[in-house]
Formats: structure tokens, C-alpha cells, sequence
């Protein structure tokens, strides 16, 4: 991972910028901390045009996440970001919080951008937002051409946990995250 | 060594009539993200969006949408009076706002618009 631009003082708004490279894609990230949430963006296109949230709930183990920005037909996201928030609420907080982020509606095959879908997710635990753009070679061909929400699902999934893993593992921002 | 970022981003942090207020403002392709905050969280998100059509003076107009928070009429108000200007400037992109305020008379509006014009990525 690569970073570029810095924190801000204590309490006030955190911003980091850095990318990441995943097989032959590049990924950016652009990560807003703010008071008990964590706006996220990731994407290889600078491009925003969906938005969801996650939240945890002190009642649920299963966090709450809805599509706010869109196409409302594509659950993905929201879907991805139940997941993430699901990873946020195993960690030592479990308070509510809100997670927001931005994400771009999937597109399939466009040129100029991203060679596959393009898939955003935001993650609660005190509230943390994802945004993915999912590379070409993650994406199984089934998934691309049926759009079968369960395949699409797996092959979000795939991307998440390598995505995941490398973010959690190498990014101070989220292993100082509350 | 350190990566270009992919989107541009300006934070500004200042007192406003009295009150803490931070500003960030990012820019994406296809739209602005404005954040104005005096709780330091997002608070209500609005999207301001400029119509195709415009009014009557070739202007084109602003349709607001509460995306989560309370959807009152002052809040979109607040909302086009902050960042009208910004999607105006950028080329009529839609902007994100994201606005979490205490003080919402005119005079803070306002002041908060000099702010966001301060913390200009478009």
C-alpha cells in the first residue's frame, strides 16, 4: 500500500489517501475519519454514483445497511456492507454506529474505467463505508453474465476478504479504528 | 513512496460565528462531495442535483433529496443555499452534501458558504 496526504489534528477530521495494488488493478482508497464513523471510498475510478450505509445494532449480531445512492435493484453493496460491518462489529467496540460510503453502480464491460463490475460497500462497527471497484480477474464469468445475485455475492466476497485482509493488515487508519 | 491520489480533496478547519466548523471537499468524476460540520459527523445527506431543464433564465435547477437524516423543509433550504454555487462552478455536477450544523441562520449559512468556496477542488 501507498499512502499519500496525512492526518489532521487530534478531533478533527482524519482524511488518508492511498492505493493499493490488487492482481493487475490498481485500487484507490480515500478514507474521511470522522467522530464514531468512517466514510471509505474505494475504487479504481475516480467516479461516485451509489451510496450505502451499514450501522450495527446493539440488538442484532447481523448490522443493518441499506442502499442510499443508486440503482435500488442492485443489492450488492448494501449487501457487502452488512459483511463489512459484520468484520467492524468483531472488534472490541460493538456500539452503534454509522458507517457511510459512496460507491459506484456496477458496470459491466465499460470501457475507459474498470474492465468488469465495479461494486461499492461501506462497513460499520463504529461505522466504516467501503467502496470496491472489483477487477476483472475476481469477477467469474457467470456472475458477469447471468448477474445472479448469489454468484455476484461469492464473487464480492472473494474480493472483499483479499481486499480485507490486506487493508486491515497494512493500514494504520483501521487498526487504530475504534 | 507515496501515490497521487485519484481524487482531490481540501479540508478546512475554522471557528464560523462562534463555532467550530471543518469543511472537506472532494472531487469525483462525475460529482462533489462537500462535508460541512459543526458536530464533527455527517449528520444529514442531501443530494443536490442540477435538472437538465432549467428555469426560465437558461439557469439550470436544483432538485435537493434527503438521503438519510431528517427531511424538513429547512434542510433543503440550507442545502442549495451552501452548495448551489458549487455545482454551478464545477459545470452543473451533482454535489453530495453531507451537513451536520448548529447554527443554521442566514448569517451562518453564508459564512459557511466563504468556507466551502475556500476548500475549492472544482
Amino acid at each position: 500500500m501507498e499512502a499519500a496526504g496525512g492526518g489532521a489534528a487530534p478531533g478533527c477530521i482524519d482524511l488518508h489517501d492511498f492505493s493499493g495494488q490488487l492482481g493487475e488493478q490498481r485500487v484507490h482508497f480515500h478514507a474521511m475519519r470522522l467522530q464514531d464513523s468512517l466514510f471509505l471510498w474505494v475504487g479504481a475510478a475516480p467516479a461516485l454514483s451509489s451510496l450505502a450505509v451499514a450501522m450495527c445494532s446493539p440488538r442484532d449480531s447481523v448490522p443493518v445497511s441499506t442502499s442510499l445512492l443508486g440503482d435500488p435493484s442492485d443489492t450488492a453493496s448494501a449487501c457487502l456492507a452488512q459483511r463489512l460491518g459484520t468484520c467492524g462489529a468483531a472488534g472490541p467496540n460493538r456500539s452503534p454506529g454509522v458507517g457511510l460510503g459512496a460507491a459506484g453502480a456496477p458496470r459491466v464491460g465499460g470501457a475507459g474505467g474498470l474492465p468488469a463490475g465495479q461494486e461499492e460497500c461501506f462497513w460499520g462497527g463504529r461505522g466504516i463505508t467501503e467502496r470496491r471497484d472489483i477487477p476483472s480477474w475476481r469477477m467469474p464469468t457467470r456472475a458477469i453474465e447471468s448477474r445472479s445475485k448469489h454468484s455476484q455475492t461469492l464473487a464480492l466476497g472473494a474480493v472483499l476478504t483479499a481486499l480485507g485482509s490486506r487493508f486491515h493488515a497494512q493500514h494504520p487508519l483501521v487498526q487504530t479504528f475504534p | 513512496m507515496a501515490a497521487s491520489p485519484i481524487v482531490t480533496s481540501k479540508r478546512r478547519d475554522e471557528a464560523v460565528r462562534g463555532v467550530r466548523t471543518e469543511v472537506v471537499c472532494t472531487a469525483f468524476s462525475n460529482s462533489i462531495l462537500v462535508v460541512v460540520t459543526q458536530y464533527g459527523k455527517m449528520g444529514t445527506l442531501v443530494y443536490v442535483d442540477p435538472d437538465t431543464i432549467g428555469d426560465n433564465v437558461g439557469r439550470p435547477s436544483l432538485s435537493t433529496k434527503v438521503l438519510l437524516g431528517k427531511d424538513e423543509p429547512l434542510v433543503h433550504v440550507c442545502a442549495k443555499n451552501l452548495v448551489a454555487f458549487v455545482s454551478q462552478e464545477a459545470g452543473n455536477k451533482p454535489v453530495l452534501l453531507a451537513m451536520a450544523l448548529k447554527d443554521k441562520t442566514m448569517e451562518g449559512i453564508q459564512a459557511l458558504r466563504e468556507v466551502i468556496r475556500s476548500c475549492q477542488v472544482w
